[in-house]
């Protein structure tokens, strides 16, 4: 039962307070999550820590060559944001696929990113970019790439007494073009079947440099490196973009079977049946997309 | 439970009450303060029912924990019209027939006020998208978007 709604007025004090009440206090964000897990009994703690108004959290900016944003920036302010329309577009189109305008105007980046739902879009296209974060606690920061971060399924390797503050994106070369696509049951309010995010560098009609992310089949979004490797220094069309769907298809399998999930039920079945044509098509559409 | 005080501003007047440290907003407006216009669908943050306007933004009032909302105003459908002055957003729900048993509709209403508080002129696709996180299970999305489709043409 909890017994106390802490509100905090600096982020000191919130890890100040989380180290006090150890694994008996749950961090608040936004509270999408959060109320959801305690009304279905999956938390119980006595401690309710808020730093949903903390300031300074909700700073979105660009420092060098990296996109700086707070933790509390949320998924609405991501979606009105120009610089990360400019800088970051795979990003801003992954927001505007998340769950409802409500769920948008109060969920948050950082409680997205620690929530670590291998459905996430957010999540996703993060992973394809070099992206750390930045936890804090009373004794200072640690810096992570968000692949250490991350480790499984809704795992992830921050502590209790740990507030994720900031998320760092290195731009990805100039010129580069990118997007976002995921496959859902319904355009709102439905999490992905699968998503991509799909990074292309061209220089004279030839691909330098590709990335290409996989969310909501694995236990984390992946990089599928295969097909990154077969597109690189090639002409782009449609039948390398088939073949490049194939890999992706083939690694996706393999990955699968390493990480001991079913894919013979009828999500991962028809999952798997989309993925190369999916992959394909995302390619395309990012090829055709202007720098 | 410890009890929380809990200061705000609801449609308009300051209230203070108390509040459980786990109540979610949508079970202190209806239990506490008895705004029973506000419904509970689904409670998990996927129907819409429970939208109402936090700060100028909709939300799910069952995904937010009451004691976040201090120091913070609030509108509720109460606070939207009155019976004999009806909000020209409920006028023109009732002449387009957008309504047929009527739970989705305060929270529909919520999320097309905010939209209108937000732009005055705002397109289809926006109506689209604005609504797209509220559920109607017996009436016909068409007829709510030509309801709020309308407003920006009177
Ligand atoms: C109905 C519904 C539909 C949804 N649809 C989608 C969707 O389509 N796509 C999608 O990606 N997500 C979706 N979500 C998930 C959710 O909205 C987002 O993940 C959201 O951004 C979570 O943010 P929050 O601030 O509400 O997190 P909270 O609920 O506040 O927190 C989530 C977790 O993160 C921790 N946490 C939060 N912030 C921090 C921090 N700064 N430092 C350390 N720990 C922290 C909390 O302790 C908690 O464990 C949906 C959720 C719901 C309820
Ligand atoms: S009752 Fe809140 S979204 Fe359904
Ligand atoms: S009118 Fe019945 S659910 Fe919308």
């Amino acid at each position: 039962m909890i017994r106390s709604f802490l509100r905090p007025v600096t982020i000191y004090d919130a890890c100040q307070q989380m180290r006090d009440h150890g694994e008996n206090a749950v961090l608040v964000a936004g509270a999408t999550h959060v109320v959801n897990e305690l009304h279905r009994g999956l938390i119980n703690p006595s401690v309710l820590v808020d730093i949903y108004r903390l300031n300074g959290l909700d700073v979105i900016c660009m420092e060098g060559e990296e996109l700086m944003l707070g933790s509390l920036v949320t998924i609405s302010e991501l979606i009105a944001s120009s610089v990360v329309r400019q800088f970051v577009p795979a990003l801003c189109q992954a927001a505007q696929s998340v769950g409802g305008k409500q769920r948008r105007n109060r969920g948050t980046l950082g409680g997205s990113i620690v929530h670590a739902d291998p459905g996430d879009e957010i999540l996703s296209v993060l992973s394809a970019f070099d992206c750390c974060v930045v936890l804090k606690d009373i004794e200072g920061e640690r810096v992570l790439d968000l692949r250490e971060f991350i480790s499984g399924i809704r795992q992830t390797t921050i502590r209790n007494d740990e507030i994720l503050t900031e998320v760092r994106i290195r731009l990805p070369e100039r010129g580069s073009r990118m997007s976002f696509r995921k496959v859902s049951r319904r355009n709102a309010s439905s999490s992905s079947v699968m998503n991509l995010t799909c990074l292309l560098l061209l220089k004279d009609n030839r691909i330098v440099c590709a990335r290409l992310a996989l969310g909501s089949v694995l236990t984390k979004a992946h990089r599928m490196s295969d097909a990154e490797v077969l597109l690189a220094q090639k002409k782009p069309s449609r039948t390398l973009f088939e073949k490049a769907g194939s890999l992706v298809l083939n690694q996706a399998l393999q990955e699968a079977e390493s990480e001991g999930l079913g894919i013979v039920d009828s999500v991962g079945s028809y999952k798997f049946s989309l993925m190369p044509h999916f992959v394909a098509q995302v390619l395309t559409e990012t090829w055709e997309r202007k720098e | 439970m410890g009890a929380l005080r809990i200061d705000c501003t609801i449609n308009g007047r300051k209230v203070s009450f108390l509040a459980g440290a786990d109540q979610t907003l949508l079970e202190a407006l209806r239990e506490q303060l008895k705004l029973k216009g506000t419904k509970c669908g689904c409670g998990i943050g996927e129907c819409g029912a429970c939208t109402v306007i936090l700060d100028g933004l909709a939300v799910c009032s069952c995904q937010v924990f009451v004691a976040q909302i201090d120091g913070c105003a609030i509108l509720t459908i109460e606070g939207l019209g009155q019976h004999d002055e009806l909000d020209p957003l409920q006028e023109s729900f009732v002449e387009h027939r957008a309504v047929q048993c009527g739970f989705c509709t305060s929270g529909m209403l919520m999320s097309a006020k905010a939209l209108l508080m937000s732009r005055k002129r705002p397109t289809r696709e926006e109506i689209r998208q604005a609504i797209s996180g509220n559920l109607c299970r017996c009436s016909d999305y068409n007829n709510i978007v030509l309801a709020i489709e309308d407003i920006d043409s009177e």
